[in-house]
């Protein structure tokens, strides 16, 4: 079980994360949904250990939260240059004795012996995905996962995700389209301004798009009605 | 938009572009330009004593050449060059006459035309040669750098073939007194700009959980790779000068601080996914100073400031709570 307790986070001085409880099932996918700057990023990289807290707590099955108990797909994937795909992957050990490159390859149709540097953001973004799946690890955090996927690997995330589960490991995934997350998350929460506001089980997941985009759909209404 | 309307017109457009970067840089460097400035006085004046001999302004000739030839080869901006201005080979040929002209004037004072005539050939060759490497040739002699060495894979890559002529270079001429170690210098310089990118957390956390085990660990490997390359130069070195014994493992022990230098330096500015290119302006710097008689000590200084700095700069990077 993951558990975090009264976190506090600040960039400089301003805060992003307030107060934040939860608990969140092992071996469950939980979706983590919110409008920009609602703290969704900032969340996961407190969960990898990579955002200092200014108070509180996170802790993983009673002890606090490693790093070797998470592996990490970020929104935007940074590459050291005149690095190929394959040299890139190399770099990581493996610790997934499942992991097979060459099937993962063949399903992705990576160039993996070109530079990073002409791949294009799919590209980049299934390469990072690869590189996590080399991880055994007990927690997968996926930020935006399926920014800019085509279709066909859009499919695959998803499938990639529930084998995740079968395998008993905890999966949070964050995204800006809500519908991928209605397909493969067992709990989706909502994040606004920092706090988590609700938790939906997925009899309520009909009512998360209204209480996410309710208030801000009626006055982007009246906006733009004025304003076209 | 017709294609040739997007050519940058009038000649020169190139060196007035390095005007404003120079322009801009020696703001960046602050005071540190002031001593740099000094350097390159130091440096010009230094070569009327090298160009006074024809055998060492040969040898210098023969730098420049190889100076000009790293740049050539490293420079990111070739494609853009070959696009977007209208004389790209001329204004190339410009940039690098002007790069090397300091450092030819004695040369010019000391009548040594064959060497400054072979120079200038090389200078308007140049600029026709390999303009765009397709990188991906050289994966099969970059398998052979450790993963783990992901530096080293990329800097290797970006300076293929100035790195492996100066490594040859050195190889061939081992036997010599100086020139070996000037070429070893010079492989040490460009070696530490492979250290101008910062590597993202999912990298920086994957071999070591503690920042002091992380860069004790990054040194001793990286300083490895550098022994493997240089001793067996060395060896060569002093079986054939054994007076260079004492000279030999201080230059070695130099060559080690200035790549540590390197290392300290990117882990003391440390930022997840940036390119801190103001860091090679410094390991630059050092690399001069670690040349210096009676500098040379200024390198190892510095990297033990370094050393804490990076240690504490990295330390929020490993903790988890």
């Amino acid at each position: 079980m993951i558990e975090i307790n009264d976190l506090n986070i600040f960039y400089s001085s301003k805060q992003v994360i307030f107060d934040l409880n939860a608990r969140f099932e092992d071996t469950n996918v939980y979706g983590i949904v919110g409008l920009n700057g609602a703290g969704k990023t900032t969340l996961f990289n407190a969960l990898n250990g990579s955002k200092q807290k200014a108070s509180g707590f996170i802790r993983h099955n009673g002890s606090a939260i490693n790093k070797n108990d998470v592996a990490f797909l970020e929104t935007h994937n940074y590459y050291y240059s005149y690095i190929t795909g394959r040299e890139y992957l190399d770099i990581f050990t493996k610790t997934n004795a499942h992991f097979e490159v060459d099937n993962l390859q063949k399903i992705f149709d990576l160039p993996l012996d070109d530079l990073i540097e002409n791949y294009s953001t799919g590209m980049k973004k299934k390469l990072a995905l690869i590189a996590m799946l080399k991880k055994d690890k007990a927690i997968y955090l996926l930020d935006e996962p399926f920014n800019g996927l085509d279709l066909e690997s859009n499919k695959v995330v998803e499938i990639i995700i529930s084998i995740l589960r079968e395998k008993g490991k905890t999966v949070f995934i964050s995204s800006h389209i809500i519908d991928p997350l209605l397909k493969v998350c067992d709990k989706i929460c909502l994040l606004r301004n920092g706090r988590f506001e609700k938790q939906y089980s997925v009899e309520e997941y009909h009512t998360l798009e209204q209480d996410l985009f309710g208030k801000f759909d009626e006055e982007a209404r009246v906006l733009l009605e004025g304003s076209m | 938009m017709d294609s040739t309307q997007s050519y940058m017109g009038s000649f020169g457009v190139l060196v007035r572009l390095r005007y404003c970067q120079a322009q801009k840089m020696i703001y960046e460097l602050g005071n540190y330009a002031i001593f740099l400035f000094l350097l390159l006085i130091l440096g010009i004046a230094f070569t009327y004593y090298v160009h006074k001999d024809e055998n060492g302004s040969q040898k210098l000739f023969l730098l420049l050449g190889l100076l000009i030839l790293v740049v050539h080869q490293s420079r990111k901006d070739k494609v853009f060059v070959l696009k977007h201005i209208s004389n790209p080979y001329i204004e190339m040929m410009l940039e690098y006459l002007i790069l090397v002209s300091p450092f030819m004037v004695f040369g010019i004072y000391f009548l040594r035309w064959t060497s400054l005539l072979l120079l200038l050939i090389f200078i308007c060759i140049i600029p026709y040669i390999n303009v765009v490497t397709k990188q991906e040739k050289y994966n099969a002699f970059i398998k052979f750098i450790p993963a783990s060495l992901f530096e080293w894979k990329s800097g290797v890559r970006r300076v293929f073939w100035p790195f492996v002529f100066l490594y040859i270079a050195a190889i061939a001429s081992s036997w010599f007194k100086i020139l070996p170690l000037i070429l070893m210098w010079l492989l040490t310089t460009l070696m530490m700009s492979f250290y101008d990118e910062n590597e993202s957390m999912v990298i920086l956390g994957e071999y070591e959980n503690n920042h002091t085990a992380f860069i004790k660990k990054k040194i001793v490997e990286h300083a490895k790779i550098l022994l493997i390359m240089y001793v067996p130069l060395v060896i060569v070195n002093v079986l054939f000068n054994p007076d260079y014994l004492l000279i030999d493992s201080l230059f070695l022990m130099a060559q080690i601080t200035l790549l540590v230098f390197a290392i300290t330096t990117k882990y003391k500015n440390y930022v997840p996914n940036a390119k801190l290119f103001n860091n090679s302006n410094f390991t630059a710097l050092m690399a001069l100073f670690g040349a210096l008689p009676g500098f040379f000590l200024m390198p190892l200084v510095l990297t033990l400031f370094n050393y804490k700095k990076a240690i504490a700069n990295l330390k929020p990077y490993f903790e988890n709570d």
